[in-house]
């Protein structure tokens, strides 16, 4: 018996649920109860002849010629295919693949007929890395395309990406900020590794390609994060030659700062310690020299610098305001370069090369300031005009290097390490004479502070779409001051006396730490990020050993504020979901547990992020982030000075926390302009104040001190603000204009009455304007201005006297008014560069030539006490710190 | 004009725009009126006014201590009377103003000075429940002669005071050690005392753990003081010269105080550190704490408890 069926019904889906069960549970019943055929009724042949039909008629017609039933869903085929075959004496296995060949339909044959079902689409990886074609070193958020779809993805912070597509040919292209794109036919028919080798785009140096952001190749971190264009920094203005990558933020909404970058940075309104400053992902704790001048990190070991302050990814934890993200150079491994440079400020030097080639690379550069000998000079004289001999001093540096090895295409191993430090100097003797008498007085002080930094890193790429860093890191912070004090008089033995003094004070910091982090990216619609970190924090507060030939043996003493160890181990599970090709999610949760004297904190932090670009130029954002920190900067004066003290969370010392909202849009205007704004509001809880007038002094309050959990009050915070950023991204004139209005405050139960206050550097308005001319092939013209409301502190002309209870009058004090009640006047200044380059056969040469404040706008630093004796008044006079300052720096590359 | 000129050149005209700018010190606040009172149960209100002057002139000439200023005084929010001016006396280095009601446990006082053009002064508190000072024990007790001085004498003691602070809420006491030494000298074949006191320390501490730390005042050389929420542990010395001193009874005096005053009296010792303290250029002042609106001072109540201990 033949059985003949065709079933022809629509998937649609607005068929009720029940109705397909049942539809499919008859299907099902048909199919058994039909005659069973054996696979040779497909070899049966037969003459066949179709004329441009559809796809499904074709089917209809040939189940009628072959008397085989044929089953299938019309929405298997586009409507707008035709078929026109024709056979003769051809079997039936042959015609079906010769009608279905141009569809994404296969056939099955079962239980005597034919199913047609859809292709199993196969889907492979294209992975590998995106490399520097010159220097073979990882590209950090290069772009991923495929040209056709749109679908794409951006390589981590080691250069890696994978874009799983469907099993088909594609043409993808990679591109990366100030490199030739670079397209690549890709025939994807299995799991295939790449590696892609990007030209720099030599032809428009120093001109900035944008790197597309849009949406979904941008990925969530992308587009969360500003990226600082290194070439734009290296020929826009500097303080004293030297390019700088923290001073750059400040140029960018919502980053503030005291006096000519004095006191860090205040993101948001948050404190200074609340910036996670990474370097190649190691926290820094005092990332800066001279107080705020300058950064730790030398610009020419910068590979890349990215910057959250609104939309944190979950993998970022441990601050509550922003992440600065500093990659350092890997090194060239293919050909040997050599750097070197001298400016107003520092000179440097720079050399890598291959080990191995292709393989393995090094890196090494040292920088030193070398003003001190100047400096040493100027005040020795000065001291010599006064009777006294003896000078002060004050240099900083650093030396970091690193080593990698590419051990196989999937393991790759990073070793390095940094080094770096200030050191100031003051030493005054003089000698005095009387008759017989000889007064001898010899005065020494040196403080030493800086960071070390050591890092293992190991890459490994599990399989094409699984990739894990291994990272083992030791750092430190060390602070240590050494005081040394002499004073005697000789010539008559009845007055005759000695006395000698010497201060040890140190501080430190170390942290030994172990992490692990996975990318797991399953398809082009999912990137997975997880990891584990887990470091030991061990806090010496400080420490002092004083040494004295004093009559009172006593005053030999040695003692430490408590150590304090900790733990502190995060979890961190972050997904970015193309949930729409104009609709990107990015979703997680940080979670920590910090162990420190018996009591343990645990605390989730979650995070999400949602991108809405609903046309091309236009891009809209929403975040909520969730922030902890369990680190406190102890300080006085928000000056940055490195006797600042870090301190843990404690039992009694909660951590700090952050509720953070951002919405902003960005809109593309045309080609080569963009405007982007963004409103926030930043809730801060667990601020940590000294109680009003608690002080921390080294030396002398070093026992005190030890109760520093007494001495502090915990209180909230909140800023919010609206930023604008108008951007002019492309042409021979480059730049932007930023404004932000924002207003931050304090509450603390026992300060100020317990009424709000200004924060310190609550800046109302700041103002930016930046932009860089190509005048010509090799010359650059640069000029930026900086305005923004001063800070604030307190004045007062006011003293007056306590009268006790009895009627005594005990003492006369200072009326400073409310906290924070006076406001400095406004920072400004304007700055001017020009940058030449020339490539010669050896090399290449460039020369900055500049001017920093360029009209001497005093901008003040401090506001001290002025006693005037002639009329026995006391006012108050104003330091500033930078004044007009030309500078130069000529930098010769081999 | 192409736009990239129109860009440049807006950055370039800013210079135009900037300008200098001074401190403006006309801005700071004026001279304002400062107030104290501290009053305890049973006992009459007094006040002392007078008025700030400018800085660098520490000098108690220029401070005026206004006489016909009006302070009224209420009494959970009803107007009793106004505090009457007393002028300078013998005991008192400065003039007051006194009111003669007594103050009650309990009840909610408030006060409004005003004179002349300054800015009207309010305040209001209350005065705390009293301390419970339970009786001291003495630890240690040792008296030493200087050899090179037969007359001058050392006494060298540690006290414990047990204390029933409560555990549940945060209070502030005010303890006061003071020393009651007792000058004499001979005139013919009298003997002339002049009795006075000196105060070894005066402590602020803030239960639980008071915070307990040294103070530059004389007498007081070195103690390690511990403490703990049952008790304060008062270690001490002081020194005399029996040639023309004789020690008296050593008082301790509790006093249960305010959150206004503990914090006043607190940042008030810190300015003088502060003060003190003349290298940390760039250190945030020490803003002195006050509940006086408008003005400047403390306005408080508290209740003491005292133990005389004789040696």
């Amino acid at each position: 018996m033949t059985f003949r069926l065709v079933l022809y019904f629509k998937l649609v889906k607005n068929i009720p649920f029940r109705l397909l069960i049942k539809s499919g549970l008859c299907l099902l019943f048909l199919l058994f109860s039909s005659t069973i055929f054996s696979q040779k009724a497909l070899k049966t042949k037969i003459d066949f002849a179709v004329k441009d039909q559809s796809v499904a008629a074709a089917l209809w017609q040939l189940s009628e010629a072959s008397s085989v039933p044929i089953s299938f869903s019309d929405n298997l085929f586009d409507p707008k295919l035709r078929a026109s075959h024709s056979f003769t004496d051809t079997p039936i296995k042959t015609i079906l693949e010769s009608i279905l060949a141009p569809t994404s339909a296969r056939f099955v044959y079962t239980n005597g007929q034919v199913l047609i079902v859809k292709k199993t689409i196969r889907r492979f990886t294209l992975s590998g890395y995106v490399e520097d074609a010159e220097t073979g070193e990882r590209l950090i958020g290069a772009n991923v395309l495929d040209l056709q779809s749109q679908r794409g993805t951006s390589s981590n912070e080691y250069g890696f990406f994978s874009l799983s597509l469907p099993a088909e040919k594609y043409q993808i292209q990679f591109s990366y900020l100030g490199y030739r794109s670079h397209t690549q036919p890709v025939d994807l028919t299995q799991n295939q590794p790449i590696k892609i080798s990007l030209q720099p785009n030599l032809t428009l140096e120093a001109i900035i390609v944008r790197a597309t952001d849009d949406l979904p190749s941008g990925g969530a971190s992308k587009v969360a994060s500003e990226e600082l264009p290194l070439e734009q920094m290296d020929v826009l203005p500097t303080l004293g030659g030297e390019v700088d990558v923290l001073r750059s933020l400040q140029q960018l909404p919502g980053v503030q700062s005291g006096t000519d970058g004095i006191g860090g940075l205040h993101v948001r309104g948050g404190n200074s310690d609340q910036n996670l400053i990474l370097f190649d992902g190691v926290p820094v704790y005092n990332p800066y020299h001279s107080l705020g001048l300058y950064s730790i990190f030398d610009f020419d070991m910068v590979h890349k610098v990215r910057y959250f302050r609104g939309q944190f990814p979950a993998r970022f934890g441990g601050r509550v305001s922003s992440v600065v993200d500093v990659r350092t150079r890997q090194g060239n491994n293919r050909n040997y370069e050599a750097r070197a440079s001298i400016g107003l400020i520092a000179s440097k030097i720079a050399v890598e090369g291959p080990l191995s080639k292709n393989k393995s690379a090094f890196y090494l550069s040292a920088r030193r300031s070398h003003l001190d000998p100047f400096i040493k000079s100027y005040t020795k004289k000065e001291r010599s005009q006064a009777g006294e001999t003896g000078f002060a001093n004050y240099s900083f540096g650093e030396i970091i290097a690193k080593v990698d090895y590419a051990t196989s295409s999937k393991n790759h191993l990073y070793l390095s390490f940094y080094k770096g430090g200030d050191l100031y100097q003051n030493e005054n003797r003089f000698t005095e004479r009387a008759g017989p008498l000889q007064r001898v007085y010899e005065d020494e002080q040196q403080l030493q502070w800086g960071n070390t930094l050591s890092v293992l890193r190991w890459n490994h790429q599990f399989n094409e779409k699984v990739f894990a860093n291994f990272t083992g890191t030791f750092s430190t912070f060390n602070f240590q001051s050494n005081d040394r004090f002499q004073d005697s008089l000789s010539g008559n033995d009845a007055n005759a006396y000695s006395y000698f003094q010497r201060d040890i004070y140190q501080s430190k910091i170390e942290d030994l730490s172990a992490k692990i982090d996975l990318d797991v990216v399953p398809n082009p619609q999912h990137y997975l990020r997880m990891g584990f970190h887990l470091t030991r924090h061990f806090f010496q507060p400080g420490a002092i050993t004083t040494q004295s030939d004093d009559f009172f043996p006593g005053n030999n003493l040695s003692d430490s504020l408590k150590n304090i160890n900790a733990i502190e181990a995060s979890v961190y599970l972050e997904e970015e979901w193309v949930i729409h090709p104009r609709l990107l999610l990015n979703a997680g949760v940080y979670t920590s547990l910090f162990s420190v004297q018996q009591k343990k904190y645990l605390l989730a932090e979650p995070r999400l992020a949602l991108y809405w670009q609903p046309a091309k130029a236009w891009r809209f954002h929403f975040s909520f982030s969730r922030m902890n920190q369990y680190l406190h900067l102890l300080t006085r004066s928000g000056a940055g000075f490195p006797t600042d003290l870090w301190v843990p969370s404690t039992a009694k010392v909660a951590p700090q926390q952050a509720l953070i909202f951002d919405l902003g849009a960005k809109w593309q205007l045309g080609e080569q302009w963009s405007l982007a704004s963004s409103a926030y509001h930043k809730e801060m809880r667990q601020l940590i104040s000294y109680s009003e007038g608690a002080n921390f002094n080294i030396n002398s309050d070093i026992i005190s001190a030890n109760n520093w959990e007494e001495k502090i009050i915990t209180g909230q915070g909140r800023s919010r603000g609206i930023e604008c950023l108008l951007k002019k991204e492309k042409g021979t004139v480059q730049g932007w204009l930023s404004y932000t209005l924002s207003e931050t405050n304090r509450q603390f139960d026992d300060l100020n009455k317990g009424i709000p206050f200004p924060f310190r550097f609550d800046h109302r308005h700041v103002f930016n304007a930046v932009a860089a001319w190509q005048i010509a092939p090799k010359w650059q013209f640069s000029s930026s201005w900086t305005y923004s409301t001063g800070s604030r502190t307190n004045l007062t002309l006011n003293e007056w006297e306590y009268i006790d209870q009895n009627g005594n009058p005990i003492s006369f004090y200072y009326d400073f008014g409310d906290k924070n009640s006076f406001q400095l006047p406004a920072y400004h200044r304007l700055d001017w560069n020009f940058h030449y380059q020339k490539q010669k056969n050896w090399g290449s040469w460039s020369l900055h030539l500049g001017v920093y404040n360029t009209y001497n706008r005093r901008n003040i630093y401090y506001i001290k006490t002025d006693y005037n004796p002639l009329t026995d008044q006391l006012g108050y006079k104003s330091v500033s710190i930078v004044p007009i300052l030309p500078y130069f720096r000529l930098t010769i590359q081999l | 004009m192409k736009i990239k000129y129109l860009f440049f050149s807006l950055v370039l005209a800013l210079l135009f725009f900037a300008c200098e700018e001074d401190i403006q010190l006309d801005s700071l606040e004026n001279k304002k009126l400062v107030l104290f009172a501290n009053f305890q149960p049973d006992s009459l209100f007094k006040l002392s006014l007078s008025t700030s002057i400018p800085i660098g002139s520490a000098d108690s000439l220029l401070v005026q201590y206004p006489s016909d200023a009006r302070i009224q005084l209420f009494k959970d929010g009803e107007y009793l009377s106004d505090f009457e001016f007393v002028p300078f006396t013998r005991d008192q280095v400065r003039p007051f103003y006194t009111h003669e009601h007594r103050a009650e446990a309990g009840a909610i006082y408030s006060i409004k000075a005003q004179y002349q053009n300054y800015p009207m002064l309010s305040a209001s508190s209350t005065i705390p429940t009293p301390p419970q000072l339970q009786a001291m024990k003495v630890l240690e007790w040792e008296e030493l002669n200087d050899n090179t001085n037969p007359d001058l004498y050392f006494y060298f003691g540690k006290v414990k005071l047990p204390l029933d602070l409560p555990s549940a809420t945060t209070t502030y006491y005010h303890l006061l050690v003071k020393q009651q030494i007792i000058r004499y000298n001979v005139v013919g074949s009298d003997t002339v005392k002049n009795s006075r006191i000196v105060n070894l320390f005066s402590r602020l501490p803030k239960v639980q753990r008071p915070n307990l730390q040294l103070e530059p005042g004389h007498l007081l050389e070195s103690s390690e003081i511990a403490a703990d929420n049952s008790a304060i542990e008062v270690d001490f010395n002081f020194g005399i010269d029996r040639s023309f001193e004789l020690k008296g009874p050593i008082y301790f005096e509790l006093r249960h105080v305010t959150k206004d005053y503990y914090l006043f009296h607190k940042s008030r010792e810190e300015q003088d550190l502060a003060n003190s303290q003349q290298s940390i250029l760039y250190n945030d002042p020490v803003l002195i704490h006050n509940n006086i609106e408008g003005g400047i001072g403390l306005f408080s109540g508290y209740q003491a408890s005292t133990k005389r201990l004789t040696w």
